[in-house]
C-alpha cells in the first residue's frame, strides 16, 4: 500500500461542527478533504501529506443544489456532476453547468465537488472563471462564524486562497440569470478528453430590453496568471455599448493585453495572450446569443 | 489507525478492519484480493481503477476508505453473476473490444454506470462516458461498438444471439480467416486475469529501487548502513552483490552497455543504483530514502548533435557516435544531376512514451533446488531468462521466466525493467519479491520512442520519377543502447518509402545522451522516416502539380522492384492495391471538403500516408519454436514461449494450429505461451509473431498429425499425400473413406504411437553489407496506405481528425476481428503521437512529463468520428496461410496522413512533432505573414 496515506489520522465528520471543531484543533496539520482529487494526488506527489485529513463528505445535506428567490445556493458536497446535472443551474447559470460538464473525467466529475475546486485554486480550474463571471460568493465557515467572500478575491496564487487552516466553505452563492441575460464558458486543452486547460474563458452579459446594448458585463480567464482574473478592460468596453463583432474584437482584444500569463508545459505565454483573445470572444459571442434569445439555455 | 468500515461490496454487506486513509483500491486488492480492479496510476489520470460506488463511476485509488462508509460499491468481480456474464461482458467479448484486457475491467465499470443511468445512449455520449478510461490498445472503438450492442441487449431491441459484427469471411468454413473470439477475452472481462502486480506469494518481500537524481555523474560512494538497520528490511543491494555480469542489453553482445545495478557512472535520471526489499513496500520505500549515495557531477549532453561532436562529454567508454548504418545504391550525385526537381526537408520527432496501462511488475522466487522463476509481464520471456542466468552465473535452464498477462507493452516491454532486481533479491534474500513500478517509475525508467533528425533529399524528373534520395539519420538513443543500432538500420533501410529509386544514399546514427533510454516502440524507427518520405512525397507532388496519390503510384513497388539494400521483391507486394484503394477514399472525401472551407474559420482538408514494413529482424536471425501435440480426445496442446502482449498472438497461434488439425472449434486448441519451460520464441517485435511463431505452430502441428495421416494411409492402403482433414475428420481424396480423427488417434495409440510435432521457424533474411547495406533485410514486408480528413480552426490551431481510413496489406488476415483491432489501436497511437505526446525534459536532465496528467495519450473523444480499416490480402508464399506482419504496419502511416492533411487544409507543413495546437497556430500566423 502507498504510504503517503498511510500515516496520520482520518477523521469523517458527521457534521460541520464536528468539521470546524477538528479543523479548529489541528490547525495547519489538517486538511480537509471532500472529493479528494485533487488531495490525494497533491499528496502523492509531493510526499507530504496532512497529519489530519478531515473527510467531510459524510455529512448530511451539504449537496444541496436549490434556488431561494433569485439566489442559487450550492452546498459544499455538490459534485460537479450534481451541478452538471442541475435543472436549476442549467436554468439559472448556464456557464456553471458547461464548466463543470468539462472538468476533469466522469470519475473526477462524479466525486470532485465544486467547493473543493475553489479551494484547490489551480489557476486554470474551470469552475472558478465560471463562479467569476456569475458574480458567486462563497460563505465560509469557521468556529468563530461565517464570512462572506466573493470568488474573484478568493484567489492569492496556485493553490493559496484568504481561507486559513481553521476555515471552510460550506456554501457557493450567486443571482440567478434574469431573462435578457446569458453566460457561456469555453476551453482550449491539448486533448479532448480529460482536458486541461491551456486557456479558459467565461462570460456574463446582461442586456437592456432591446437586446442590442450590453448593461453589464463580466468576464474571467483561467491559466493566465497566478489565478484566475476578472478582465474589467474588457467589461468595461462592452459595457453600455451595442453589442457586435466590432465591440466584441475590441473588448477581446483588450482582454489579451491586460492578462500576462507564463511558459509552462502546456503552452507559451504568447499562445496564451492570442488564445484569451479567441476565446473571450467566444464566450461573448455565445453569451450573447443566449441573452436575445432570451433563454440562457444552450 | 485500523477501523471498522461497513459497507456493501457486490451486493453483499461487509465489515472489514482498515486504514481510513488507505485507497479504496488498495483494500480492494490488498486486503480483500479482489484483484480484478486495476491500478495504472494512482493519481486518477487513467481511469483503471474505476469501480462504480452508489451509483457512480469513480476512481478507487482516490476514494478512502473510510469514506465507502455505509456505501454500495460495485467492481468488476460484481458484474456477472455466476457463470452468467453481464451484457456488456458478453458484448465486450462478440464485439473483439478487449485486447490487452488491463483498462477492461475499469471500462466495463463505467459502461456499465452510463447504462444504468441511461439505457439508450448515442455514440457521442457512450464517448463521453469512457473519456476518463485510458486506452492504448484498441483505439476505442469496439468498445464503443460493444456498449451499444449491449445497450441494445439489455432493452432487447437486438436478440442477444444476434451478433452486430459481419459473419465470417465468406467461404472461410475453416479456421484460418475466421472471426473467432479472442481465447484470453473470458478471463479479462471478468477480472479474472492474472497480471504481476495481481501474484501474492506466502512470505513475499516488497522491492524498491534507488535511482539516480543526477543526468551524469560518477557515483564515489554507496552508504547503505542505514538502510540496512532499518526494522522490515532484509537486503539492500548494489552493483556487488551481482554474482554474475551486471551487464544488460537486449541486442546481446557488444551492444550490452546497461548496468543492471551502476557501480561506477550513473548516465540518466533514474539510473538504477542500488535495490532494496522489505517486508512492506512503506519500508522498501523508507529505506531507499536512507541510502546515502556520493555523487561527483558531470557535464551532461542532451542534445545528440552536440554529443557527435569530438569534444562532447563521453557518456561511455568510446565515441556517443555507437553505430552508423550506411546505404548505398547508384550514384546519388549523378541521381540529383539528372533530376528536374529536387525538394529538401528537415524533420524532427520526439521522444514518445509507450505509455501501456499496465505499469511494469513481477515476482521472483527461489526454489529449494536453486531454480529461480521470474512470472513478470514481458514481450520477451527468453531474453528475461537469458539475463537473469547472466546475473545470476546460473545455467539457463535453472531460470525460468513466466510471462503472465501483460497489459500492453508497444515495445517497451522488451527489455528488462524489473526482472533482474527481483531476481536478484530474491536470489540473495531466499524469500519471494515482488516489484511494482508506480506510473511515475515506469515514465522515468522505461525505454522510449527514438527521438530523430533526419535530413532528407529528394530528386524526380519532372514527370515525377524518383531518381535519387539521400538522407541523413541521427537517432538519440539516450544513456544506453537497448534497440537503438537495430532501430536506425531498420529505419535506413526503410527510408526511401517503398518507392523505386535507382539511386540511394542513407547514413543513420546511433547517438549516446544523458536522456532516458531509447528503444523499441511499435514501429522501430519507421514511423519516424515515414514522415519524412511522405512529406516529401507531398512536396514533391505539389511543385510538380501532381495528385499525391498518382506520384506514388508512379514510384511504388511492385513484385519485381529492388530495394535501396538491393533486395528483389519477389511476392506479395499489395501497395498499389491499397494506393487505388485510398485513392478512391480521399477523392470522395475531398469532393465533400472543397464546397464547404474555402473562406471558413475552420478549414478541412485530406491526405494520404504510405509506408512499407518488413516483418521480423532486419537482415538477423529470429527463429521460433513450438511444440504441438494432439491428445487421446482430439483436442490440442500448442506450447511456446511466444508473449500475448495483447495483441491476440494466443487466438491466432490456436487458429494456425486448428487449421492444420482440421479441429473447428477453437476451445479444442489450448494455447499455452510465455513460459521458458516451452520451446523458445523470439520477442513479441517486429510484427513478427503471427508470421515466425505462426509458421512455427503450424509446422508443429504438421507433424503432431503426420502418424495418423502415415496409420491411417496404410491402413487403407492409400497415399498418404491423398489424405486431408476436414471438421475433425481425415478423408481420402477421390473416395468416400472417412475416419473421425478421434478414432485415427485412438488407432495410433493401440499401436504405441503418439501424435506430437514440433516446428521451428527463422524468417529468410542475410545480414546487411556494412558498407553498402546490400542484404536481403527482410523476408517478407507489409505496406499499407492510410487517409486523413482534418478539419482546422485556423483561430487556435486546434486539429481534428475527423475521418480516417487505413489500407493495410498483410496478406493473410488469420483473424480479421483481431486485424481491425490492431489497425483502430494504431490509428489512435498515431493520433497520440501527432498531436500531444512528448517526453520532455528540463534542466539537468528531469523529466517535466513525469505522470498521465503532463503525458497525455488520446481518450475516446479524441478519436475521430469515423474510423474505417479495410484489409488488403496479397498472400505471402512463405506465410503462415499467406500472412505477413501487421502490429507496427497499424500505426506508422496515421502521422504522415494526418501531417499532409493539415497542409491541404491550411497550408502549414509541420515538420516537427508533436503538431500541437499552439504549433499549427504559430505556423499559421506565420504563414499569414508572410503572405501579407
Amino acid at each position: 500500500m502507498n504510504n503517503d496515506i498511510k500515516m496520520g489520522k482520518y477523521i469523517l465528520a458527521k457534521s460541520i461542527e464536528e468539521a470546524l471543531n477538528a479543523l479548529d484543533k489541528y490547525g495547519e496539520k489538517a486538511r480537509v478533504m471532500a472529493g479528494s482529487t485533487d488531495l490525494l494526488p497533491l499528496m502523492r506527489r509531493t510526499g507530504r501529506e496532512s497529519e489530519y485529513l478531515v473527510d467531510i463528505t459524510a455529512i448530511g445535506k451539504l449537496s444541496y443544489i436549490k434556488q431561494d428567490g433569485e439566489v442559487i445556493k450550492i452546498g459544499a458536497l455538490a459534485t460537479h456532476s450534481d451541478v452538471n446535472e442541475s435543472p436549476v443551474v442549467k436554468k439559472g447559470a448556464f456557464v456553471l453547468a458547461e464548466a463543470c460538464g468539462m472538468v476533469g473525467s466522469p470519475q473526477i466529475r462524479n466525486r470532485g465537488t465544486l467547493a473543493g475546486n475553489i479551494m484547490n485554486a489551480s489557476p486554470a480550474a474551470d469552475t472558478a472563471v465560471a463562479l467569476i463571471a456569475l458574480g458567486a460568493e462563497a460563505k465560509i465557515t469557521s468556529k468563530k462564524g461565517e464570512r462572506i467572500e466573493k470568488i474573484e478575491s478568493i484567489f492569492l496564487g496556485p493553490g493559496k486562497t484568504t481561507l486559513n487552516s481553521k476555515e471552510l466553505i460550506t456554501e457557493l452563492r450567486f443571482r440567478a440569470l434574469y431573462p435578457g441575460e446569458g453566460s457561456a464558458f469555453c476551453k482550449l486543452a491539448k486533448r479532448k478528453g480529460m482536458a486541461i486547460s491551456i486557456v479558459n474563458a467565461a462570460a456574463f452579459l446582461s442586456l437592456d430590453e432591446s437586446r442590442a446594448v450590453c448593461r453589464d458585463a463580466r468576464i474571467a480567464v483561467g491559466s493566465v496568471a497566478p489565478t484566475p482574473v476578472r478582465v474589467k478592460s474588457a467589461e468595461d468596453i462592452l459595457t453600455g455599448q451595442e453589442l457586435g463583432e466590432n465591440m466584441i474584437e475590441k473588448a477581446s482584444l483588450a482582454a489579451r493585453d491586460e492578462v500576462k500569463p507564463i511558459d509552462d508545459i502546456r503552452g507559451g505565454a504568447g499562445y496564451r495572450r492570442e488564445m484569451t483573445k479567441v476565446l473571450i470572444s467566444s464566450a461573448i459571442r455565445a453569451a450573447t446569443e443566449r441573452a436575445q434569445r432570451g433563454n440562457n439555455h444552450e | 489507525m485500523n477501523r471498522k468500515v461497513k459497507f456493501c461490496l457486490n451486493g453483499t454487506d461487509i465489515e472489514i478492519e482498515v486504514n481510513p486513509r488507505a485507497s479504496l483500491l488498495d483494500v480492494l486488492r490488498e486486503k480483500l484480493r479482489l484483484t480484478g480492479t486495476k491500478k495504472g496510476c494512482n493519481m486518477g489520470d487513467c481511469g483503471a481503477c474505476s469501480v462504480i460506488v452508489n451509483g457512480k463511476t469513480t476512481h478507487a485509488c482516490l476514494t478512502p476508505a473510510g469514506s465507502v462508509e455505509g456505501k454500495e460499491v460495485i467492481t468488476v468481480e460484481g458484474l456477472a453473476q455466476g457463470d452468467k456474464l453481464h451484457p456488456l461482458q458478453e458484448a465486450f467479448i462478440d464485439c473483439g473490444a478487449v485486447q490487452c484486457g488491463f483498462c477492461t475491467p475499469g471500462m466495463l465499470l463505467s459502461a456499465k454506470a452510463l447504462l444504468d443511468q441511461n439505457p439508450a445512449p448515442d455514440v457521442e455520449e457512450v464517448k463521453e462516458a469512457l473519456s476518463g478510461n485510458l486506452c492504448r490498445c484498441t483505439g476505442y472503438k469496439k468498445i464503443v461498438e460493444a456498449v451499444m450492442l449491449a445497450a441494445d441487449r439489455i432493452s432487447g431491441r437486438v436478440a442477444r444471439s444476434e451478433s452486430i459484427l459481419p459473419a465470417s469471411e465468406p467461404g472461410a468454413t475453416k479456421m484460418v480467416g475466421k472471426r473467432v473470439k479472442r481465447v484470453d477475452a473470458l478471463e479479462k472481462v471478468r477480472g479474472e486475469a492474472i497480471y504481476a502486480s495481481d501474484l501474492n506469494l506466502e512470505g513475499m518481500l516488497h522491492a524498491r529501487v534507488l535511482r539516480s537524481p543526477l543526468p551524469h555523474a560518477r557515483i564515489k560512494n554507496i552508504a547503505a548502513t542505514e538502510a540496512e538497520k532499518l526494522d522490515g528490511v532484509s537486503a539492500v543491494l548494489t552493483a556487488k552483490d551481482i554474482p554474475g555480469e551486471n551487464k544488460i542489453g537486449v541486442l546481446g553482445g557488444p551492444f550490452k552497455d546497461q548496468p543492471i545495478l551502476c557501480s561506477d557512472k550513473v548516465r540518466f535520471v533514474g539510473d538504477a543504483v542500488a535495490v532494496v526489499a522489505a517486508e512492506s513496500e512503506e519500508i522498501a520505500a523508507e529505506a531507499v530514502e536512507l541510502i546515502k549515495v556520493e555523487y561527483e557531477e558531470l557535464p551532461a549532453v542532451f542534445d545528440p548533435v552536440v554529443a557527435m561532436a569530438e569534444d562532447s562529454p563521453r557518456i561511455h567508454e568510446g565515441s556517443n557516435v555507437v553505430a552508423h548504418r550506411k546505404i548505398c545504391k547508384g550514384d546519388v550525385e549523378e541521381g540529383f544531376r539528372k533530376s528536374d526537381v529536387i525538394i529538401e526537408g528537415t524533420y524532427k520527432t520526439p521522444f514518445y512514451e509507450h505509455a501501456y496501462i499496465e505499469p511494469e511488475a513481477g515476482v521472483a522466487e527461489v526454489d529449494a533446488k536453486g531454480n529461480i522463476t521470474v512470472w513478470a509481464g514481458t514481450q520477451f520471456p527468453s531474453d528475461v531468462r537469458e539475463e537473469v542466468a547472466r546475473m545470476l552465473a546460473l545455467p539457463f535452464n535453472k531460470v525460468r521466466a513466466v510471462q503472465t498477462k501483460t497489459g500492453g507493452a508497444f515495445g517497451g516491454k522488451l527489455d528488462i525493467s524489473i526482472h533482474c532486481y527481483i531476481a536478484l533479491l530474491a536470489f540473495r534474500t531466499g524469500r519471494p519479491v515482488k516489484l511494482v513500478y508506480s506510473r511515475e517509475e515506469s515514465i522515468m525508467a522505461s525505454t522510449k520512442r527514438h527521438p530523430f533528425l533526419i535530413k532528407y533529399k529528394t530528386g524526380a524528373t519532372k514527370e515525377g520519377k524518383l531518381l535519387a534520395v539521400e538522407a541523413e539519420l541521427i537517432g538519440n538513443t539516450g544513456a544506453y543502447l537497448s534497440y537503438g543500432p537495430a532501430v536506425l538500420t531498420r529505419a535506413a533501410v526503410h527510408a526511401t518509402g517503398p518507392y523505386n529509386v535507382p539511386n540511394v544514399k542513407v547514413d543513420a546514427y546511433t547517438v549516446y545522451t544523458n536522456c532516458f533510454i531509447a528503444g523499441a516502440f511499435r514501429g522501430f524507427g519507421v514511423p519516424q522516416v515515414a514522415i519524412a518520405h511522405e512529406t516529401q512525397m507531398d512536396k514533391l507532388a505539389e511543385k510538380l502539380g501532381m495528385d499525391p496519390v498518382e506520384l506514388r503510384l508512379k514510384n511504388a513497388y511492385a513484385v519485381g522492384s529492388v530495394t535501396s539494400t538491393r533486395q528483389l521483391l519477389e511476392h506479395s507486394v499489395g501497395l498499389k492495391k491499397t494506393l487505388e484503394k485510398a485513392q478512391d477514399i480521399a477523392g470522395q472525401w475531398r469532393k465533400e471538403v472543397d464546397n464547404k472551407s474555402k473562406d471558413a474559420v475552420k478549414k478541412k482538408g485530406v491526405g494520404v500516408g504510405v509506408m512499407w514494413y518488413g516483418t521480423g529482424n532486419t537482415g538477423h536471425p529470429n527463429p521460433s519454436g513450438a511444440f504441438v501435440e494432439l491428445l487421446d480426445d482430439g483436442s490440442a496442446l500448442v506450447l511456446t514461449s511466444c508473449a500475448e502482449i495483447g495483441q491476440g498472438s494466443d487466438t491466432v497461434l490456436a487458429q494456425i494450429a486448428a487449421e492444420e488439425l482440421g479441429l473447428d472449434d477453437i476451445d479444442r486448441v489450448r494455447v499455452y505461451s510465455g513460459d521458458t519451460l516451452t520451446p523458445y520464441a523470439r520477442g513479441t517485435s517486429a510484427s513478427g509473431q503471427t508470421y515466425i511463431t505462426g509458421n512455427a505452430v503450424r509446422l508443429a502441428a504438421i507433424e503432431a498429425r503426420e502418424p495418423l495421416f502415415q496409420q491411417i494411409a496404410q491402413d487403407w492402403g492409400a497415399v498418404e499425400e491423398n489424405l486431408y482433414l476436414e471438421a475433425g475428420v481425415i478423408c481420402l481424396k477421390g473416395s468416400d473413406k472417412k475416419i473421425p480423427i478421434v478414432d485415427a488417434i485412438k488407432r495410433c495409440r493401440s499401436l504405441g504411437i503418439l501424435t506430437m510435432g514440433h516446428g521451428s521457424f527463422n524468417p529468410d533474411a542475410t545480414p546487411l553489407d556494412p558498407e553498402t547495406g546490400e542484404g536481403k533485410a527482410y523476408a517478407t514486408y507489409s505496406f499499407a496506405t492510410h487517409v486523413a480528413e482534418v478539419e482546422v480552426d485556423t483561430e487556435t490551431g486546434e486539429v481534428t481528425v475527423q475521418k480516417f481510413a487505413a489500407v493495410n496489406d498483410i496478406g493473410k488476415a488469420i483473424n480479421p476481428t483481431n486485424a481491425e483491432g490492431q489497425l483502430e489501436g494504431g490509428i489512435s497511437l498515431g493520433i497520440g503521437h501527432t498531436f500531444m505526446e512528448e517526453m520532455v525534459l528540463g534542466n539537468k536532465g528531469t523529466l517535466q512529463t513525469s505522470s498521465f496528467a503532463q503525458y497525455l495519450i488520446p481518450t475516446s473523444k479524441d478519436m475521430p468520428s469515423e474510423v474505417s480499416t479495410f484489409i488488403v490480402e496479397e498472400e505471402e508464399p512463405s506465410g503462415p496461410f499467406g500472412a505477413k506482419g501487421l502490429g507496427e504496419p497499424a500505426s506508422v502511416p496515421v502521422t504522415p496522413a494526418i501531417l499532409n492533411a493539415i497542409y491541404d487544409a491550411c497550408g502549414v507543413r509541420i515538420t516537427e512533432l508533436p503538431a500541437i495546437s499552439e504549433k499549427v497556430f504559430t505556423l499559421i500566423k506565420r504563414g499569414r505573414a508572410i503572405v501579407i
